[in-house]
């Protein structure tokens, strides 16, 4: 626990601690099995920007969006027209697992491919989408004992590996 | 400065190992190893044709050499807690009949099935595994011998013999549509304190609509749940 506590630490200082530009911004991204908010600095020194983001998943056993989820997006426009952007990220985080049957925290490694929309006559509203492969998983052991029995088995928690999302976002 | 402590983090994270959990047997211990079979991924039908791989229902039991019901080892989660997403109000009570029956616990509804509100304990309720499952027992007076019974099924594993159109009342009505085509499959072996390696034999069906806890030895009808586990075996661990 203390691990992933620093874990957690370390990614929010990365990115509260980076060098922005004016360009800082909040979103709100949903899919099918998680919803994030997020906050995202533009570094001044290279075309990279990094997002924190914590949010609610439904992946564990009893499929509510009860578990937490928080990582960082570290990403890098690939293409960049006018109104819009294509780019990419390396994802990575946490998830936690929200029920009375196990704890399985998990941590999880990604990369996502998206697509940025700007509106707005100062373009500080966006409309995003994006696609990308996620890993995580942690074996974890259940257990009863009882004045007759022990009984113990193991099982593996396994992140859904298809990342797709939709997401709004304010640029100040 | 940001981006430096944005790399030790990663760095961090990726040297995080996962760990790696083991069941600790001893002497006397059992091990049930479900291992799956060909069908143990079955298409369940969600929407506009598409179709999630989802694995069976199944419970792990044990009883007396008489065919009394001692204890539940392993239950899913869906049955062991009302858990169903799709079922439209139908508690299934085709999904595992032989098990409920033999528990013969009745719920506020009249149904031997568990409910949100009383769901089995924590400890041997569990997710649905994809692949093999292993189950470690102690039991803490093993001296006599005993029966180890598990029954499996698939929601929506229709066959010829066991549509999706069959009427209610019909012999080979399962449910309806969202119901679950070829019956539940029951497996079971004696175990002795003194005998180190069994495997569990197919011995039969359950009731195709739920309404009786009887095994049914014709297994000519059934196709595809024949396959749902490969074997299932037992070892006492000397």
């Amino acid at each position: 626990m203390k691990h992933i506590t620093s874990v957690i630490i370390f990614l929010f200082l990365g990115v509260a601690t980076s060098n922005a530009q004016n360009s800082s911004k909040v979103s709100f991204e949903i899919s099918f099995n998680k919803m994030c908010l997020g906050y995202q600095f533009n570094f001044d020194k290279a075309p990279i920007w990094s997002k924190a983001y914590i949010g609610l998943g439904n992946q564990d056993i009893n499929k509510e969006f009860n578990d937490v989820l928080s990582g960082i997006k570290i990403g890098t426009p690939f293409f960049s027209f006018t109104n819009s952007k294509v780019y990419g990220d390396f994802n990575t985080g946490i998830y936690i697992p929200n029920n009375k049957y196990y704890n399985a925290t998990t941590l999880f490694i990604g990369i996502d491919i998206g697509y940025e929309m700007f509106f707005g006559t100062q373009k500080r509203h966006s409309l995003f989408t994006e696609i990308g492969y996620l890993y995580g998983q942690r074996e974890y052991i259940q257990a009863l004992d009882n004045e007759t029995l022990f009984i113990s088995t193991k099982d593996v928690f396994k992140l859904y590996p298809i990342n797709f999302s939709l997401g709004y976002g304010f640029g100040f | 400065m940001g981006l430096k402590i944005l790399f030790v983090a990663i760095w961090f994270l990726s040297t995080a190992s996962c760990e790696r959990q083991v069941l600790s047997y001893t002497t006397g211990d059992i091990k049930i190893k479900i291992e799956t079979g060909e069908h143990w991924l079955h298409d369940f039908p969600l929407f506009l044709g598409l179709s999630k791989k989802n694995p069976p229902q199944f419970a792990v039991w044990l009883e007396d050499t008489s065919g009394n019901y001692l204890t539940t080892v392993f239950v899913t989660y869906k049955i062991a807690t009302e858990g169903w997403i799709l079922n439209k109000g139908n508690r299934r009570k085709e999904a595992l009949p032989h098990w409920c029956h033999k528990r013969g616990v009745v719920y506020k509804d009249g149904l031997l099935l568990p409910t949100k509100e009383n769901p089995l304990p924590d400890g041997i309720t569990g997710a649905t595994p994809k692949v093999d499952k292993e189950i470690q027992i102690r039991i803490k007076d093993f001296t006599e011998p005993v029966v180890i019974k598990a029954e499996f099924n698939h929601s929506t594993d229709f066959n010829d013999f066991f549509p999706e159109n069959a009427a209610e009342g019909d012999d080979n009505y399962s449910g309806g549509k969202e119901g679950s085509g070829q019956p539940a499959v029951v497996y079971a072996a004696t175990i002795y304190p003194n005998q180190q390696n069994t495997f569990l034999k197919l011995i039969g069906h359950s009731s195709v609509d739920g309404s009786d806890g009887i095994i049914y030895s014709d297994l000519e009808k059934l196709t595809t749940a024949k396959s749902i586990v490969k074997q299932v075996s037992v070892e006492i661990i000397e």
